[in-house]
């Protein structure tokens, strides 16, 4: 299953006001590049719930310009230069542009939803930002620390990622007033599963694995952010052995540093095995949710079954 | 045997899951959906037991114990026991043994029936930092707990009768217990998020009804001393209650938990941390103006400056509510607690000594 082709039209310059200066610009470049894989898990969701396609756009496009406002946000907070390869809109435009653009982007998606006129709906979304904006305010708050240990990271990213996936799972349930609250209960649970494995899948790419789309290595570290895989080899170490391991200057000295080649890979493999556990109970809640489908509404579990695979270990 | 089950609050199975009344392997809780609802749903992973062998008695038994609270209620009679000896009060062995026996099996079974609600209302499945590991963790059955806190209960009232019999006003402590325990602390299965009285009520349990109920269990008689010992007591127990409310300020919030430190917020609660110790020392010093030898209270009240001073650093430093400068600031501040109680035991030695060479040190 390849998630690459964008066939959702989410970002449209008509809905934006063409006065502002630079506005559509920096959306233009802002939207373009990403692979817009939390519209297409609403779609996907969606499509197998037979939710209206007018309904699929208007979810597809409010997760994907929240996402966006977060990264103009985030890009900004970190002090991030590049985004997808190209200029982040703070350094192209301005800080205060990037700051009033993501602001932009939440207003435009209340009044999307309000105008939809489901209040759980709406009620849900303002909820969801929420939890987004407390895990990158607590993600923050961490910077430089780098004795916390994984459980605590595991709760910034559960309101940081994982509100994000459950979102994408639940959120057309809602729209439509699913009747089954066993059914969003499940996929919630699965939305959480899904936010972790691919949260500590993208850390593992800091570290140069699995790392397909060549993204920039030990990025996180060198931003002073000790990530999940940084954090999970750290644990039982010394203060004096983790400040070594954290100011390694490439990833052969990270290596080194905690102790050679085979430690590392000893490591990578058991932080495998406590993720697959979460794949085990990912298929145990897919399972459940089968049980609970109507026969039309099968397709669904055909499309979330491979994501695991998909987020986690990557395969295309 | 499927390693994962998912059960329905309105489930039959339910009770026997979450009570772990099931043979031969464990049900731990790994996922939680609307806890405490009655739309809750708990998904379990089944353990065979031959997964906990290598679970030593000692790991199960002691946080069940809760030595590390063991303080709380340990200190009071402490205290009292020393200050009757002191005030050459009268009191007869055997009553002192029954009522030592008594309150700290009534302690274990009203702990133990707090972490079996604490499991069975979810609150163990929020607060993962501060839940009773043991029954968390399917070490030791839920079911087996409220087992354990019956008995506890049992033994607690045979060895009160006695007392009861031989000192009537007791009775009057025990009923304020009583209204305390079932009004404010296990009213929390009824409001599973609100625990502004619940704290508030184990301080007052543990400070001035602890202390003022056991010495007139020893002696039938309570003096001014005793009380406003345990005022003063109740005080410390409500910043160590606190300071364990504070660690977990983060998961308490999120899962919309009412106590004082989360109404006060992060900043504000730190400040709170901070203004009950600066109160515990300045109780505690006005205590040993009344009943301790001028020297002592000095001395000690400078130590405790010294010790809180030390501790700037890790209260400046702690910026984030998740982090590793909680765990310094919470070993720091529990540190300081511990160490006005050991003040507070030396006093009594000093005391003693006083006693002793008075004459000399006067």
């Amino acid at each position: 299953m390849i998630f690459a082709s964008q066939d959702l039209k989410i970002y449209s310059p008509q809905d934006f006001p063409a006065y502002l200066p630079k506005l559509n610009s920096l959306y233009d470049d802002l939207f373009s590049g990403g692979k817009g894989f939390r519209s297409q898990l609403v779609k996907w969701t969606s499509q197998s719930l037979s939710v209206p396609a007018e309904t699929q756009k208007l979810l597809a496009q409010t997760i994907e310009f929240i996402h966006n406002a977060s990264l103009l946000h985030d890009d900004l907070v970190d002090r991030s230069h590049l985004r997808r390869g190209k200029p982040a809109a703070w350094t192209k435009y301005t800080p205060e542009y990037a700051v009033l653009a993501g602001d932009y982007l939440l207003a435009r998606v209340m009044v999307n939803l309000s105008r939809f006129g489901n209040i759980d709906l709406v009620q849900y979304t303002a909820e969801m930002i929420s939890d987004l904006l407390e895990g990158e305010w607590l993600q923050d708050s961490v910077v430089g620390d780098f004795y916390i240990q994984l459980e605590q990271l595991d709760r910034i990213h559960e309101l940081k990622t994982s509100s994000l996936f459950k979102w994408c799972l639940k959120a057309p349930l809602v729209a439509s007033r699913y009747p089954n609250k066993t059914v969003t209960g499940l996929l919630e649970e699965m939305g959480s599963i899904l936010g972790q494995l691919f949260q500590r899948s993208d850390d593992l790419l800091d570290y140069d694995v699995r790392n397909a789309e060549n993204k920039a290595i030990l990025g996180d570290l060198k931003s002073k952010y000790l990530n999940s895989f940084g954090t999970f080899v750290c644990r039982g170490r010394s203060r004096d052995e983790i400040t070594k391991i954290v100011n390694s200057q490439s990833l052969g000295e990270f290596k080194l540093n905690l102790g050679g080649e085979a430690v590392f890979d000893a490591l990578l493999k058991e932080f495998d095995e406590i993720n697959s556990q979460k794949i085990k109970l990912y298929n145990h809640l897919l399972e459940k949710l089968r049980e609970q489908l109507q026969p039309s509404e099968l397709e669904l579990v055909k499309f979330l079954k491979p994501l695991p695979d998909l987020l986690y270990w990557r395969r295309k | 045997m499927d390693k994962f089950i998912t059960v329905k609050k309105d489930s039959p199975d339910f009770q026997r899951y979450i009570e772990n009344r099931v043979s031969n392997f464990r049900a731990v809780p790994v996922e939680s959906q609307n806890i405490n609802t009655e739309l809750e749903m708990v998904t379990f992973e089944l353990k065979e037991m031959s997964e906990f062998a290598s679970i030593s008695l000692k790991q199960k038994i002691v946080p069940l114990l809760k030595l590390n609270k063991f303080l709380y209620f340990f200190f009071p009679i402490f205290y009292v026991v020393a200050t009757s000896w002191l005030n050459s009060y009268v009191v007869d062995e055997v009553t002192l043994l029954l009522s030592w026996f008594s309150v700290t099996c009534l302690f274990l079974a009203v702990n133990l029936r707090a972490d079996y609600i604490d499991h069975m209302i979810g609150l163990d499945r929020i607060l993962k930092k501060t839940a009773t590991k043991p029954v968390s963790l399917g070490w030791v059955s839920a079911y087996r707990v409220k087992q354990m806190s019956y008995v506890f209960l049992g033994a607690s009232v045979a060895m009160g009768v006695p007392i009861v019999i031989a000192f009537p006003i007791v009775l009057s402590a025990m009923a304020c217990a009583t209204v305390i325990i079932f009004w404010a602390v296990l009213r929390q299965r009824h409001s599973f998020r609100s625990h502004l009285l619940g704290d508030f009520g184990w301080s007052l349990l543990l400070g001035p009804i602890l202390s003022v109920g056991f010495e007139l269990s020893i002696r039938g008689d309570s003096s001014t001393q005793t009380f406003l010992f345990g005022l003063v007591w109740g005080v410390v127990v409500f910043y160590r209650i606190q300071l364990q409310n504070f660690e977990v300020i983060m998961e308490a919030s999120v899962a919309k938990i009412k106590n004082g430190i989360t109404w006060l917020g992060f900043d504000k609660g730190k400040d709170l941390i901070l203004g009950l110790w600066v109160a515990c020392i300045l109780l505690f010093a006005a205590f040993h103006m009344i009943y301790s030898h001028w020297l002592y209270w000095i001395s000690t009240v400078i130590l405790c400056a010294i010790f809180t001073y030390r501790s700037r650093s890790t209260f400046q430093n702690l910026k984030s509510p998740v982090g590793s400068e909680m765990g310094l600031f919470i070993k720091d501040f529990h540190q300081l607690y511990v160490l006005l109680t050991v003040l507070w035991a030396v006093s009594i030695g000093f005391l003693f000594l006083v006693q002793m060479f008075g004459k000399v040190l006067v």
